[in-house]
């Protein structure tokens, strides 16, 4: 795919695709509806402050915020000024943001200063504070936004886009069409914004489009109705299979007949998951295939070719030796020069897969490297792996996923396993760490020694 | 997207609970059983947010009436063990 025309770090694009529209329409709703107006005042009002701090066009930030009003205002202030923003998952922890930074070497970084929110909730109030990191690099690329594609030790990704790049996306969900919420319209959105999904399939499109997007108060299934319910305009859900399985969990959901349809990105649901969902509320149930590196991919947005999908228009897919390869003109890598992630026009997905001949539709067959997606969130687990065996008191590890994240440990003399969880939850987030753990006394290896990652075999181990 | 944060030692079960208490934990490891295809066996002793969300849900068609726990209640059902204890505190089986 053609990246258009490279409009780098121009900073009219924020006014002209994402801000523009009338002063009193109402673009977001967190615990109160936000106009326009509003929303521009505020990212006027954060630009100012991110300027008083010292950044000028060409700077590079990091911003360390959970979702909140306050990302998105900074968000848009940093691209509004025309430096370049990296988003870090504010789950991350300690470690890995440090990690983050000494790889990124933004000049500022963005983080909470005070907080409110907690368990389930969706988004977060959010006081910021502006920290300046001495020795901190302007950007050197065109990027006007930065993210890492997994954690960040090991030979994590930083993928790079630009504004042109963004555009382009939010031009391909109109070109999309139907099925995609139109100007008017709602998304109640259940994915993080600070990943591609929620950040552009919700945000920015929602902002471009003039649909109004909705984040529930909580992450329960009660308060992601009642946001559903709050409004009369036609409304589409936006999430991850996890909330298609909680919302067909509801026996008797309320009659909601501004709900259109439900939207997810990721894996598959399961048939009968998809079934139940589709009894209970009656709407077309979409599946959409994307990544970081490039945003949405391929749709099925009526379930109607369930499983496969349909290349999005503009979108060009291959398999190559059974590996689905997508056509792009530039590497979104930056400072990574890899050519079984990106050669010759095509990035090379890791996924496995076909591709139709005559229709054109493509199935995703699954990972072909060792990266897991836990409620919509990318796990790497040769990263946690590898951080695991790295630890004092571990002789070997082996990390693998069946229904959870486990670990298989051979502790050195003297190693306590709960000595290790903790060292081990200092170095990775949450959601990446290992939910059984088996302590024992040596791990299965093939005839030259490797280790082996079999469930089977490996539960023989135990 | 939500919190997936959870302590990274689970706390264990006490020594000598009563019975009503083991009753009630089987109870739990069953409703979060239901997400994921699992057995209760299969269930961790931590409990992350998709998980809660889950149970949530479960307990309110379970016991037929909502689940309004503050922030602070929420913020602490992050294994079985604690689930089980702010479930009987707020009149949700167990002893309470």
């Amino acid at each position: 795919m053609a990246a258009g025309i490279d409009i780098p770090t121009d900073p009219e694009w924020v006014d002209e695709v994402l801000l523009a529209g009338p002063g009193g329409q109402v673009c977001l709703v967190l615990d109160a509806p936000v106009d326009r107006a509003s929303l521009r005042t505020l990212v006027a009002e954060r630009q100012q402050a991110l300027h008083d701090a010292g950044l000028r066009a060409g700077g590079s930030v990091a911003l360390c915020l959970p979702p909140s009003l306050t990302f998105i205002t900074n968000l848009l202030a940093v691209w509004r000024i025309g430096a370049r923003a990296a988003l870090l998952d504010h789950r991350l922890t300690a470690f890995e943001v440090e990690q983050a930074l000494e790889r990124l070497a933004p000049q500022f970084v963005v983080g909470v200063e005070k907080s409110s929110g907690g368990a389930l909730r969706a988004f977060y109030e959010v006081q910021e504070k502006i920290v300046v990191r001495p020795g901190g690099q302007p950007s050197e690329t065109s990027h006007a936004l930065v993210q890492l594609s997994s954690g960040s030790t090991g030979p994590s990704k930083s993928i790079g886009r630009t504004a042109s790049d963004l555009i382009a996306e939010i031009e391909r969900y109109k070109a999309i069409g139907e099925g995609v919420p139109q100007g008017g319209e709602r998304i109640v959105s259940l994915a993080s914004m600070v990943h591609v999904l929620g950040l552009v399939g919700g945000l920015l499109y929602g902002l471009r489009a003039g649909v109004q997007l909705v984040l529930p108060g909580r992450m329960t299934a009660d308060a992601i109705l009642e946001a559903v319910a709050a409004g009369p305009e036609p409304t589409t859900l936006l999430g991850v299979p996890f909330h298609i399985e909680l919302l067909a969990a509801v026996a008797a959901p309320p009659r909601l007949p501004q709900l259109t349809g439900m939207t997810t990105g990721g894996e598959l649901v399961r048939a009968q998951v998809h079934d139940a969902f589709a009894d209970r509320y009656g709407i077309r149930l979409g599946n959409m295939y994307g990544m970081t590196e490039l945003g949405v991919i391929a749709t099925d947005l009526f379930g109607a070719h369930r499983p496969a999908i349909l290349p999005a228009p503009g979108i060009e897919i291959r398999a190559d030796d059974g590996e689905l390869h997508i056509a792009m003109e530039n590497s979104p890598y930056v400072g990574l020069v890899d050519p079984t992630r990106w050669s010759d026009g095509w990035l090379h997905t890791k996924d496995a897969g076909s591709v139709e001949p005559d229709t054109g539709l493509v199935r995703v067959r699954g990972r072909r490297d060792s990266q897991v997606s836990i409620g919509g969130l990318k796990v790497d687990l040769s990263e946690v792996e590898h951080t695991l065996a790295g630890l004092p008191g571990v002789e070997a590890a082996v990390v693998v996923y069946g229904k959870a994240i486990e670990a298989y440990v051979v502790l050195a003399a003297g190693g306590q396993l709960d000595g290790v969880q903790a060292a081990l939850s200092e170095r990775v987030a949450a959601y990446k760490r290992p939910r059984a753990w088996h302590a024992v006394d040596q791990l299965p290896r093939t005839a030259t020694g490797k280790l082996v990652r079999d469930q089977s075999v490996l539960s023989g181990a135990r | 997207m939500t919190d997936l944060e959870r302590p990274a030692h689970p706390a264990t079960e006490p020594a000598a609970a009563p019975a009503a208490d083991h009753r009630h934990r089987d109870e739990v490891l069953a409703m979060l059983a239901t997400y994921g295809e699992r057995t209760p066996d299969e269930v961790p002793e931590t409990v992350d947010s998709l998980e809660l969300a889950w149970l949530i849900h479960q307990v309110e068609q379970h016991y037929g009436r909502p689940f309004d726990a503050d922030d602070d209640a929420l913020a602490r059902m992050t294994t079985v063990t604690a689930v089980v204890r702010v479930l009987a505190e707020l009149g949700f089986g167990g002893t309470g």
